[in-house]
This record gives C-alpha cells, structure tokens and sequence, in this order.
C-alpha cells in the first residue's frame, strides 16, 4: 500500500513538470517571434561546424571561398539532420526539448568567469549566489513573521498591536527601494557598507575572510528586504491568527482549561499553518521576482543581475536562459511548498489510509 | 458583509475615522492636483521635446543640488551667475574694440561648476576675442584669445587644458608649494590663497574684449559662471531641471499604477467568478492557466518582450495585464465565489431563468466587489514601483519623463558615489508618498470591509 | 435536604461594545440539585448563553462587569482567581458541550487526543493512560473505539458532537453545560444524542444544564425550566409544570408557539422586535410586546414572585 502521501508527491511533481514544459514553451514562443530562438541554435551549429573544419587538417590548405561554402553546406546539413528546416511548429519542440534540459546555447558576448560563453555555464556559476542571498532573506522574514504574528496573537487591540499594524504600509515600498535608501546611507553618507557587490575587491585570500566579507556585503540587502517586508508580514500573520483564534474550537480549548501558550501552539498555529503555506507560495513568487531588482541595484553576482546585464548587451540567449531558468525556479519552490503543505494537512497527511 | 451595512456615503465616514486614510487622501488628492497641472501646463508633445531636447537647457548648471539646500547646509553653493550687456566700441592705437565689462560679486562657499562664453556675431568675418579675469586681490588672469566666427559661438572655458595647465602653475606660484588639492579652473580663478579649498569673496571682473570695428548690435555676449544649485529641484547630468519629470512623472505614475491595479484585479476577479460558476471542465482549464502563470517569470519575460519588440508604455501596461490576470488572487477570489454561489438569491435567480451572464455579471461580482475593492488600492503601489523598474532596467517608454527614469539616471550615472543625494531623494519621496497614501487608504478600508479585523 | 450542587445570585455581566455597555446578564439566579437538569430556554440573544459561559468563566474581552455569587459544589468561584478556578473548577466540576459541533473540534488533531487532552491537563495523566480512558468514553457515547485515531474531518456531524459530549464527561465533572448540543444536527441524529445523554444521566448522575431554544426539545430532559428574556430569568419552575401552563406571558407566547402532536392548536407568534440589551425598556422588560401589559408594568420593574414553588417575574402576580 502506497502511502497517500507519497501518491501526493508524485501527481504534484507531474503536474508540476507540465507546467514547467507549458511556461517554457510559452518563453520560446515569445522569444522566436522574433527569430531570436532560430538565431541562437543556426549560430551554434555555425560555430560548431566551424570549428571542426578549421581544426580538420583534412581542410588545410583550402581557399577561403571554398571553405565558406563548405561551412555553409554543412550547416545546411546539419540544420536538416535536426529538422529544422521544418515549419515553426515542429521547430518550436525541438527547442522546447533543448531550453528544458537547459540546453541553451551561446551567448552574444556575455562569458562566465572560466571564460565559457555557454548559457547553461553562466547561469549555473550565478545560480548559487542567488539562492544564498533569496533563501536567507525568505527564511528570516518567514520567522520573524511568524513570531511575531504570533506573538501579537495575544495582544490584539493593546498598543504593541496598534504600533505594528499602523507600520504596515512601509511594505508598501519594495525592498529595492529601501537598498537604494540604504546605500545612500550607509555608504554615500557614512561609508560604513559596501554599496555593490559579492565580496570585497580584490577577495580576500583565506576562506574565513572570504566568507566575513560576504556576510558583509549580505548587510545591506537583507537589511533593505526585511525593513520591507517584516511589517505586512507580521500583519497578516496576526490577522490570520485573529481569524484562527475566533475559531470554535479555540473557545473550546480555552474552556477546557489549555494554557494559553499551547492554545496558541496547537489550536491556532497548528490549524492555520496549511492555508499559511499557501499564502507563502504566492509571496515567494513575488520575492524571486522582488530579488532581480535587488540584484540588480546591488550588482550582487546572482541570477538577476545576469538578466540586468544582459539587457545592457542585448544578449538574448541569456536572456531567454535566465527566463527557463527562473521557470524551474519557481517550479522548485511551489513543488516544495505543496509538499510541506502535503505533511501539515491531515486530509492528505502523513497518516492519511 | 458589513459593508452593505454602511453603503458609499457611510464607508466613506468610516474611513475618514482612520487618520492615516485621511493624511493619505489628502496626499493623493495633491498628486492629482499636480497632475492636472503637469498635463494642462506642460502638454504631453513639449514635454517628451523638452526633455530630450538637451540644448533647450544649455543655461543651466549640470547636476546641481536644489537651491533650498543652501538653507539648511552652512556651505553656501553657488547659484549661476548671468553675465550680459552691451558692449562698449573703444578705440585703442588706431583699432577699434568691442570691449564688455562684466562686474559682479562672488561671496558663495563653493567654486562654480562651469564657466562658458556665449558669443553671438553678425559679422562677417571672424575675429578674436581676448578673455580676462580680475580678481578682487587684484590679480589678472588671461584667459585666452579665441577666434569667433559668423553665429553663434560657444567656449568652455572649463575644457580649455592649456589653460588649466597654466593656471595650475599660477597657482602653485602664489602659493609657494604645489597644493594638496586638484586644480581646476574654475577653482584657480576663485581661489584665495590660504592653502585650503577656500574661495576668495568679493567683487570680481571679466573684461571680454572683441577684436573688430563692428557695432555693439552686432556682437551679443554672454558670460555664464554656472552655479551648483538651481531652482526647486536640482537638475541632472544633462543640466535638466528635475521638476520635469517630478511633475510630469505623477500623472504617468498615477495612471499607470491606478489603470493597472484596477483592470488587473477585475479582470481576474471576472475570470475566478466564471471559473466557479461554470465549475467543471471551464474550472479545470482556468485552474491550470493560473498554475502556468505562477510559474512564468513574470518579470523576466515582460523584459524579454519588451526588449525583444520595441513597444510604447501603453502596450508595455496592456503586456503587464495580460502577464497578471490568471496571477494567484484567481485562486483566492474562487474560494470567495464558490460561497457565494451557494446563496439562496443566486439559486432564485436560477430559477426564474437568469442567463449564466447574468448571474456572474449582475449578482455574483457586485456582492464580491466590496472585499475586492481594499486588494486594488494596496496594490497600486506595486504597480508605481513596477513602471520604476521598469525605467530601470532601461525598458519603460524611452521618451516619457517618469520617476523611475530619475531613478534610473540618479543610479546609472553614479549619484550613489558622488553623493547627489537629491537625485536620488526627490523621486524616492515622490514615490514614498504615492505608495504610502496608497497602502493607509487600502489597510483602513480592508479593515472596514473585514469586520473582524476592526480596531476594537 | 442536601445542598445545591450550584447555586447562583445575582449574576451580572456587562461587556463594552462600540454602541455602548451591553448588560448581557442582569441580575440571574437559580439553583440546582445534583442529578437535576435545568433548561434554559429563551429566544436568541436573551443572555442564556452568556449566563452559561459566566459559569465556566468564558468571558469575552471588554468585560465591564462581572459580579454575584456562582457556587459550586461549595465553593464560591466568582472572586476566586483565574489560576485557582482553572485548577479546581474549570472541567473538575463543571464543563461544557458547545453548540455547532462541526467547528468546536481541532481539525489538525485526531479525535482520541482531544478527548484525552483534559486528562492530561487536569489530572495529570500519563498520555497513554488517558487515552485508554478516552477510549472508554468514545465507546460510552457510542462511537467505535478505533475512531480515537481519527481525524474530526472523517467523522459525521453526529459523530463529532458525541465526541464533544465524550470530551466534556472524561473528567467526571458534576455539572455539564450543554449549550444547544443539537441544533446543528437532523432530527434522527437528534432523538439518538437525547436518548444518550439520557442515559448517561441515569448512569452517571450528571447534573445538567441544557440551553435551547428549542423548547420541546428541552422537555425531554428538563427537571426544571428556566425562561430568559433580556438577560433576565423571567420564569423558573418545575418543568411539569412549566410545560403545562407557563405563567409569564412571554413564556405563554413561547409555548403557544410550538406545534404539538395530539391537538389542534392555533399557533401564534409573538409581535416586535427582542429587546435591546444596550438600552432595555424601562419597568418590565417585556412590556413592549406584552398582551397583559399594564401601567406599572411601563413604570416599575417586577419583582421576583414565588407563586407556590413557582417563581414568575411579572406584575400579574403580585
């Protein structure tokens, strides 16, 4: 007998590929409209082709007219073997089986920093600074959040309660702005903080320092995130727990003599956790999208700023990799979510028969 | 639903209740007012011309600081200075001379910014024009000689590299030592020779002297000793005055974050209200649209399209909506919906045969509107700050003067850096009052709309 | 003649709203014997529920006041501290079945362990020894004793609300405080929960509390009947013979309102409006919608009269 959960995981990680499969086609569609797709593969084929007849010494010696109809030839070659000769359509699916298995071509001008100008290969070396610089900031604002919903839970309508919710509106601003604010202050006006940056400039030698530089350049960006966010967060986190606590239920534990802190553990936190996780997927949504601006104006080395520059260059397969990249992203995390959210519902949890 | 308790006219009271409905009304209400004005006074053709005009703005100092600074800095930085007047034929040794004399008094803290000539000649032929500086110690500087043509001439002093050269030994001379601080030319010929950064006050003289018999009606000079700060809000690197896009920005701001907000949020409470009253397969499909939608970078492929195909602010907002409509509120706005189809009136107007139309648009949406209304104004501060990103990455309309477009330039041409605070701040606080008039306006109503989240 | 097992005068509580102080119960008492059932009954919004919650101390959040003398078993529990009514009478002597079942269970808990939970609480049980005796009073209320395990989803709405009564016996309180424990149910369901808690009575010898406004329902178990009516006790009697012939007018109205089997009878109901509790009509507070109503009943306010055993808060009495 196959747990219910496990049967869970499994529709939600199809489901889950199709919609990745249906976004990325939808990225492709766009991107070709303009012919940009067509242009980024008949220029890698060129490449390729082109460097295999230079280092053939079977074509030394050849003038240069001759082999440029030989490239062109065997591009031609090349291009029908892959049926792209084909209309549209069938193109658009050889492609779509190329961007989902992050197959994406070379760039115009953009290179990683082992000097490779292959998409997948940038991408991936920036991969991992935004997942730090995202991950640390969700995590931090998810608690602070919680708590402190939590913690005004039992103070509704006293004056910490007042004071929070009348800050609500700062959210309002996008943590983007706050960086802007911030950089003028701590590094135009103070020069306390870096204002850019992974790490110091020229990177220190030994891991520990290297690492100290980096949570020094973290300062400022999860600063300007969290003194956006926070406020919002703790509202509706405390209004979701006002709603929860008006329960029935909460009034029965209550009678039955529960202690307040377990009242707020069990009967509100607990019930009110599914819908909450649901509502934490759309936000994060929005946050991976918040952080490519945040990057952006920091010139933190992540995925966003990879995007930002490569609007400066105009470089489309960059661009068009950045975007599948981000569609898996956003897979990832609402296939994560859905699984938490698989644990914490009875109807479909871990006990489920 | 409480609100159908207060009606238009009481929810209105209610809000006024809110003190930070209040101050964020009257900040809105400001904001049309300014762009009323912004589209009657500067009509929408002269202010695109105007801005990328760059010569229309010659006269004014490059990035200079708001002139109210000087109120509350103790550092007294200049303002321009315009020198103008009609020249004086001289004789001298058998030659005539057009000679202007430019007096005026100089007592800023700070060293101008530029120094550039002005000439206008109907003559003919070309001629030389000697420059020179009195100083109000009484040293002369020579400025140099330049040669003026038919039209309209213009000399930057502040380029002229010999002459820094050779006002950087003068200096270095009066002083007697090389000074511990860069030379300009600007800074040289106001500089008091203490051997700090000081500027020497007092009256000052520019002797231009035009080498030729022409009339005065023939030659038009003017000196401009361009300033660091200039009018209400500064100007930026292309010596334009902020106030433009500050004012012009508003409306465009306003329209956009307000058109977007609204069509957004009704198309998608539409779309949620049809999904669960047709419910089934109609549901199925919808239901699936908006989980493709979760996963489609939004910001991403709105760059990708508005990159790839060149496209005015106003396709660049129908895009956005479009990007938006199956966005996640669908979802919770469906849950709303599926209660509502369950009440009894609904289930009368079944019965006495109302079209599925007719439902959805004349009984399910009006009773969802009231909880719905709160979600639009909080969300058209996103919608401000998305037109600013997008000025940012460089997308939105290029000719349009916004906030996001002050912003953008402040950032890109390094006001972070060289501490151009006001450029940054004047766009920033413009936004600060939008989003935040916004967000009072929207939490107060949401606690209105929600009974059980009212202040008790 | 043994003492009361609860005994209750003048209880009031006042809570602020934004239109002002409600005075939701004003001036109440009654007593009850052990093994005695006592039905509340009165219309919506008469203060039955609120004088329930005053005995278990459920007090909403801007109380203005809340005074009189609440004796139970003995023990004086208005002026005792929150810690000491939580440690000695709060589900030891007295507990509560909440009306709507279907949302007065955790639905991330299973069943066993919230009907395991006040054992733990108040007599410090090992979780494994009060899930046993939750086992036990699960089947008491005849539920399958596997169900422990379960989730309140999986259960029936007629499940759920045996659960909550199975919740509020595992301490062996004396009295238990029903507070519409079937309105939310159909009829079968109904009768089947009436018949339990009958039987459970005759068992246990619980002294009940039942608050409906059901009041043929009320007779099923009712040994006395009290009527409420803008937070006051307007009649209080045995229940023969309140159902036979109820005295205040306000309780004749609400008797002539119910449907009987065997006769014919015109049903008629009551004119105007329920009182406001905010800003009650001065003398008697029913006199607006009175049929009886007199000159002194605009005026002053009745007094309690006891009419043989019979206590009816009207001035046709007295």
């Amino acid at each position: 007998m196959i747990p219910r959960i496990v049967k869970y995981i499994f529709k939600r990680v199809l489901m889950l590929f199709l919609v990745v499969v249906i976004a990325t086609y939808i990225t492709i569609l766009i991107a070709n409209a303009g012919g940009y797709v067509d242009e980024i593969i008949k220029s890698e084929i060129q490449f390729n082709v082109a460097t295999y007849v230079q280092n053939n010494p079977a074509y030394k010696g050849l003038p240069p007219e001759e082999l440029r109809k030989l490239i062109d030839s065997m591009v031609e070659t090349q291009l029908k073997l892959r049926g792209l000769d084909q209309p549209f359509f069938i193109r658009s699916f050889y492609y779509l089986g190329n961007a989902l298995t992050l197959n994406l071509g070379r760039s115009y001008f953009m290179t990683s920093d082992s000097g490779s100008r292959m998409v997948r290969l940038i991408i991936l070396e920036r991969l991992p600074q935004t997942i730090l610089l995202f991950t640390t900031a969700t995590a931090l604002l998810f608690f602070i959040q919680l708590l402190g919903g939590l913690y005004l839970s039992g103070k509704y309508g006293k004056r910490i309660d007042r004071i929070l919710v009348n800050l609500a509106p700062i959210s309002s601003m996008p943590g983007w702005f706050f960086l802007i604010l911030l950089i003028l202050i701590f590094y135009t006006w103070l020069h306390l903080l870096p204002p850019s940056g992974l790490v110091d400039y020229p990177p220190p030698p030994d891991p520990f320092s290297y690492f100290l530089s980096v949570l020094k350049h973290m300062i400022l960006p999860l600063s300007a995130w969290l003194i956006s966010y926070t406020w919002i967060g703790i509202y509706n986190m405390r209004n979701f727990f006002l709603i929860f606590s008006t329960e029935d239920y909460v009034e029965v534990a209550i009678a039955k003599g529960v202690p307040p802190g377990q009242v707020r553990k069990r009967y509100i936190l607990r019930p009110s956790l599914p819908p909450i996780i649901t509502n934490l997927a759309l936000a994060l949504i929005s946050s991976w999208m918040g952080a490519i601006v945040t990057e952006t104006v920091y010139e933190w080395p992540g995925l966003g700023y990879t995007i930002a520059q490569a609007i400066g260059f105009m470089d489309a397969p960059v661009i068009i990799g950045v975007t599948v990249m981000y569609a898996y992203l956003l897979a990832f995390t609402v296939l994560i979510l859905d699984i938490i959210y698989g644990f914490l519902d009875p109807r479909i949890g871990a006990a489920g028969r | 639903m409480s609100s159908t308790e207060f009606g238009l006219k009481g929810t209105v009271r209610e809000l006024l209740r809110y003190k930070g409905a209040v101050l964020g009304l009257t900040i809105i209400i400001i904001l049309v007012f300014i762009s009323i004005y912004a589209v009657v006074a500067i009509p929408y053709d002269k202010a695109v011309e105007q801005w990328r005009e760059s010569e229309y703005w010659i006269k004014n100092p490059k990035n200079a600081a708001p002139e109210w600074i000087n109120y509350i800095s103790d550092k007294k930085l200049p303002k321009s200075i315009y020198l103008s007047g009609e020249g004086k034929v001289v004789k001298d040794e058998g030659r005539s001379k057009l000679v202007f004399e430019y007096n005026f008094g100089y007592y800023y803290d700070d060293f101008p910014s530029e120094i550039i000539l002005f000439v206008n000649s109907n003559v003919t032929k070309s001629f030389y024009l000697k420059t020179s500086f009195l100083r109000p110690d009484g040293d002369l500087i020579f400025l140099g000689k330049y040669k003026i043509k038919k039209g309209e001439n213009r000399i930057y002093v502040t380029n002229k590299l010999d002459l820094e050269a050779s006002l950087e030994k003068h200096v270095e001379e009066r002083l007697g030592a090389k000074p511990n601080f860069s030379i300009t030319i600007e800074k040289a010929l106001f500089l008091a020779y203490t051997g700090k950064q000081e500027v020497l006050k007092g009256d000052y003289e520019i002797k231009l002297e035009a080498l030729t018999n022409a009339t005065s009606k023939d030659v038009n000079c003017e000196v401009v000793i361009y300033g660091k700060v200039h009018g209400l809000t500064g100007t930026d690197h292309l010596r334009r005055p902020l106030s433009i896009a500050l004012i012009w920005g508003t409306p465009v701001a306003l329209s956009f974050g307000i058109t977007a907000a609204t069509l957004i949020v009704l198309m998608q409470l539409i779309i949620a209200t049809i999904s669960a009253w047709f419910g089934g397969r109609v549901d199925m499909v919808l239901q699936r649209v908006t989980e493709v939608y979760m996963v489609l970078p939004f910001l991403p492929t709105l760059i990708m399209i508005s990159l790839f195909y060149r496209i005015s602010i106003w396709t660049l907002l129908l895009v956005v909506i479009a990007l938006s409509i199956f966005g996640a509120n669908v979802k919770t706005m469906r849950a709303l919906a599926m209660q509502i189809k369950t009440y009894p009136y609904i289930e009368a107007a079944q019965a006495y045969g109302a079209s599925s139309l007719r439902i959805v648009f004349l009984y399910m949406i009006p009773k969802m509107l009231p909880p719905v209304i709160p979600s639009i104004i909080l969300s058209v501060p996103d919608f401000v700050f998305l037109e600013a990103v997008l000025s940012f990455f460089g997308l939105g309309d290029p000719l349009l003067p916004t906030w996001g477009k002050l912003l953008h330039d402040a950032l890109e041409n390094g006001a972070l850096y060289k501490g151009l605070y006001y450029w940054v701040l004047e766009p920033s606080a413009l936004l600060v009052l939008t989003a935040f008039s916004f967000a009072q306006i929207g939490l107060a109503l949401d606690k209105i709309v929600n009974p059980r989240l009212r202040e008790i | 003649m043994s003492l009361p097992i609860l005994s209750v005068r003048g209880l009031k509580l006042y809570y602020r709203s934004r239109k002002g102080i409600v005075r939701a119960v004003d001036d109440v008492g009654f007593d009850l014997n052990r093994g005695e059932t006592l039905a509340i009954v009165g219309e919506s919004g008469c203060g039955k529920s609120s004088t329930a919650r005053c005995l278990i101390r459920l007090l909403p959040r801007n109380v203005e006041k809340f005074s009189g003398n609440i004796t139970i078993d003995g023990i004086e529990v208005v002026s005792l501290r929150d810690e000491d009514f939580n440690s000695k009478i709060r589900w030891k002597k007295i507990s509560m079945v909440f009306q709507g079942a279907l949302n007065a269970l955790n639905p991330v808990l299973k069943v066993g362990d919230q009907v395991a939970e006040p054992l733990i609480l108040h007599k410090k049980m090992s979780k494994r020894e009060a899930l046993e005796i939750a086992k036990k009073m699960i089947k008491a209320v005849g539920i399958p004793e596997n169900f422990v395990n379960r989730y309140p989803f999986e259960l029936s709405g007629g499940m759920r609300q045996r659960v909550v009564i199975a919740m509020s016996l595992v301490t062996d309180p004396e009295i238990i405080i029903l507070d519409e424990p079937t309105s939310a149910l159909d009829v079968i369901t109904q009768a089947n929960i009436m018949n339990m808690l009958k039987r459970l009575k005759a068992e246990k010898k619980f002294s009940y509390i039942l608050i409906t406004h059901d009041i043929g329902l009320s007779s099923e178990l009712a040994d006395k009947v009290a009527t409420m009516y803008a937070g006051q006790i307007v009649e209080l009697s045995r229940a023969d013979e309140f159902y036979k012939e109820p005295l205040h007018p306000y309780a004749k109205s609400l008797m002539a309102s119910v449907p009987t089997l065997r006769e014919d009878k015109e049903l008629r109901s009551l004119p105007g409006e329920p009182p406001s509790l905010i800003d009650p009509p001065k003398g008697c507070r029913f006199h607006p919608r009175c049929p009886y109503v007199r000159d002194i009943c605009r005026e002053k306010e009745p007094p309690s009269i006891d009419v043989n055993g019979h206590i009816v808060k009207c001035w046709l009495y007295g």
